[in-house]
């Protein structure tokens, strides 16, 4: 019998229940027939089938002390890999003890040996780049977002040694391939992009009703990434214009920014057009969104955003930024509209001409939407591309 | 008088330096309590008292114990006051509060005013005492922002400002703002415009020549109240219609997030300089080397760095926040834009780019012209001490 591919699966903290979509890729992946385990950092509940090791740099002195025999065994089990991943940090880092602190943070690999080592974020494979190498394993990595848009940025170069060492990228979008690209991913590395997708089933058509009051609403954190601050200012331009409109806001603040996007909503003078609320439960999203007539996402930073597909699906009007993985997600002018990003004239303009349209043309829209997302973005599909990416990589 | 002028740090910004030396200068004896953060060079004013706040625990409580024996020799009955006064239920303040208090009453103050709206949380049983007059500047976002997403600011406010013998306004606007908190405010109110020095308002020279880059300037911290996300989306459009803009940005502290990802999805590496921070005097050179000053914040009372620019004769461009329409008349004396939409900032940007000449030397003497009237220092003490007179005076 053909041995299992083992998957070893480089995350944050161990996925909670509510994170469906990492819940759901190691329980297809197992079904798939591959062997997963999962490495963390921090070491919580484990509430997957597969097993999870976690850094040595979580265990208190005691537990330590306690565990020293195994360790010290574990070494001498895979001295090989070991001694390999000293000798491709030795240039990384000038310090000594600062080379000896990263083996031992990433003991619970090293021990651990896999056939294929996939990190869930680019940032976690940062002082990990010599991992795969060392036990002979294919490493990958996922592009998501905020990491690929933003620490880059941050720390320049951040990623460079990652570059090298990758075998393969699975990305949400298109968008983030560039942005690796333009800070020094090397352009022959192969890239597949699997999107973000739903369980149609659980996505059942909203029923709305047109109205004297234009119901409009965004899932997602109040803050700058999303973009609230030009939204604000395109509704502003809408009352001016006299169009009754209330806006839900579903997902709660980012408690830093709060501050600021409810001086905006006075600064608009918008305090009895929009209400916040906090983050909710499947129900009580649906209830909200059965009564939206035009969903809006007009963030400034995206990877792709399932918020957006989860609208299209219930065959909302939809409105998105051109920002990030947003144009690949609704498809503009068939299955939604993509308004250039920071821009709140354009905004308010596209929001003024869906309201406008006919109920035929609004008729349309909604079935593309839903055809768009059922052809597209379907669980079952994303599955067997996940499937392919594990099995060409490994 | 003797006036203690409370802004927590010693010194403080660049327009409470002015105001202490200024009435210093009259004077008026000045008692500073805070925290030292630099050497705030009073060397020149004998008259200027400075007792800074202790850090370490050791030195809080070597300090309280200092201050008790004097006042135990000397009025034992004002040191029980204050011990009851300070009274906190959480240790730390406790003590933080006496020292305070005792360092307060011991001066034996005609006044105390305090700068930032935000800290009179620990002035709380000093202001309803009512022993010493207690003065309040009207300032900007601790006005007109913070209550709105923090409810214990504006508790305070409600329940201190009835009890605050007068309040000083950056500008009249400022004050309509602040009588929510308390409808009898504008009664013990006066309007001090910030001001600038003689020595800023005679920096200016005549001599002004076009470079083929339009240099635009902001000054001020890395808040989202700067409207610095608006501006750069205006610098965008300037950029892409052909405008030869080159953007300087001189504030403080870490680039956020937002602003550093911005200029990279906008590509505005090569038009925007941003500097972490200058010296008060480099501030004044670099404003005036600027073909024009934006100030983008969606809220500020009377930014100093609009006066500033005035005197030094750099066309102003503002947006039309709360006390700006009061120094500003559009077209005239600078250019009003509409806050939050970068459309209207880049607008009136290009308004200043393709100026004649004589239009900005007009626009120049007429700003310098209205400083004049209302934002010199003498004026600003004049009014401060007209507030200070009526609050002894309890108002007759």
């Amino acid at each position: 019998m053909q041995k299992k591919k083992t998957i070893g699966l480089v995350v944050a903290q161990p996925p909670i229940y509510t994170e469906t979509f990492l819940m759901s890729k190691i329980q297809n992946l197992i079904d798939d027939g591959f062997e997963v385990v999962i490495f963390s950092n921090l070491n919580r509940a484990n509430n997957t089938q597969a097993p999870l090791y976690s850094s040595y740099t979580e265990l208190s002195i005691f537990k330590l002390m306690y565990n020293i025999p195994y360790i010290v065994f574990k070494i001498i089990q895979n001295f090989k890999a070991i001694s390999k991943y000293k000798k491709y940090i030795n240039t990384q880092y000038s310090s000594t003890v600062s080379k000896y602190k990263n083996i031992y943070s990433n003991l619970h690999i090293l021990f651990n040996p896999v056939d294929h080592l996939h990190f869930e974020f680019s940032v976690l494979a940062v002082d990990k780049e010599y991992v795969a190498k060392s036990m002979g394993a294919k490493m990958t990595v996922s592009f998501r977002g905020y990491d690929v848009s933003i620490s880059i940025l941050k720390n320049k170069g951040l990623f460079n040694t990652v570059w090298q060492n990758i075998d393969g990228v699975h990305t949400i979008s298109n968008d983030l391939v560039k942005r690796a690209l333009k800070h020094g991913m090397n352009p022959n590395t192969p890239v597949a992009k699997i999107t973000p997708a739903i369980n149609l089933s659980n996505f059942k058509p909203a029923n709305v009703v047109w109205g004297n009051v234009l119901h409009i609403t965004t899932t997602g954190r109040v803050s700058w990434k999303k973009g609230f601050q030009y939204v604000f200012a395109a509704l502003a331009i809408l009352k001016k214009q006299d169009i009754n409109f209330q806006y839900h806001i579903i997902g709660g603040f980012e408690e830093p920014e709060k501050e600021e996007f409810l001086f905006l909503v006075q600064h608009h003078q918008l305090q009895n057009d929009i209400t916040f609320h906090d983050k909710m439960n499947r129900e009580q999203l649906n209830e909200i969104l059965d009564q939206t007539h035009i969903y809006i996402q007009y963030s400034v930073q995206e990877g792709f955003c399932n918020a957006a597909i989860e609208a299209q699906a219930k065959g909302l009007l939809t409105i998105v930024s051109d920002a990030g993985g947003l144009p690949e997600n609704v498809e503009n002018d068939k299955s939604g509209w993509v308004v250039p990003k920071r821009n709140s004239v354009a905004l308010a303009n596209k929001i003024v001409e869906v309201y406008m349209m006919s109920n035929e043309k609004k008729k349309e829209f909604s079935e593309n939407a839903m055809i768009h997302v059922s052809r597209n973005f379907d669980i079952r599909k994303q599955q067997d591309l996940f499937r392919e990416f594990f099995n060409q990589a490994s | 008088m003797r006036i203690s002028i409370f802004a927590n740090e010693i010194p403080s910004t660049v327009f409470i330096e002015n105001m202490v030396k200024g009435l210093a200068e009259r004077g008026h004896n000045i008692f500073l309590y805070g925290k030292c953060i630099q050497n705030p060079h009073y060397e020149d004013y004998k008259n200027i008292n400075i007792i800074s706040e202790p850090n370490s625990k050791i030195s809080k409580v070597y300090f309280a114990l200092k201050y008790c024996f004097k006042l135990l020799v000397i009025n034992p009955k004002l040191l029980f006051h204050i011990y009851k006064l300070s009274k906190d239920k959480k240790k730390h303040r406790w003590m933080r509060k006496f020292n305070m208090y005792i360092t307060l009453y011991h001066w034996n103050l005609d006044i105390i005013h305090i700068q930032w709206a935000k800290s009179i949380s620990w002035l709380e049983a000093l202001i309803k005492d009512g022993r010493i007059n207690t003065v309040l500047s009207l300032r900007g976002t601790h006005i007109n922002v913070t209550p709105l997403s923090d409810p214990k600011t504006k508790i305070n406010f409600e329940v201190l400002f009835p009890s605050i013998k007068g309040f000083h306004s950056v500008s009249y606007a400022m004050i309509d703002e602040a009588k929510k908190y308390d409808m009898s405010l504008p009664n013990r109110s006066v309007v001090a415009y910030p001001a600038i020095t003689p020595t800023t308002y005679n920096l200016f020279t005549k001599e002004y020549t076009k470079t083929e880059q339009f240099n635009i300037i902001s000054i001020g911290r890395d808040h989202w109240i700067k409207g610095y996300t608006y501006a750069l989306d205006a610098l965008r459009i300037l950029v892409d219609e052909g405008v030869p803009a080159y953007y300087t940005i001189v504030a403080s502290g870490t680039l956020p997030d937002q602003l550093l990802f911005q200029i990279e999805d906008l590509d505005l590496y090569k038009y925007v300089n941003i500097i972490n921070g200058l010296p008060h005097t480099e501030v004044l050179k670099a404003v005036s080397k600027a073909d024009v000053l934006l100030m983008s914040s969606i809220e500020e009372g009377v930014p100093n760095v609009v006066l500033e620019a005035m005197a030094v004769g750099t066309p102003v461009v503002s947006t039309d926040c709360r006390g700006i329409p009061e120094i500003i008349d559009d077209g005239i004396t600078g250019y009003i834009t509409q806050a939050c939409f970068p459309d209207s900032i880049a607008s009136d940007l290009k308004k200043v780019y393709i100026q004649s000449a004589d239009e900005r030397e007009q626009m120049i003497l007429k700003a310098r012209e209205k400083l004049t009237k209302n934002h010199l220092l003498e004026i600003q003490l004049d009014n401060i001490e007209k507030l200070y007179l009526n609050v002894i005076n309890n108002w007759k």
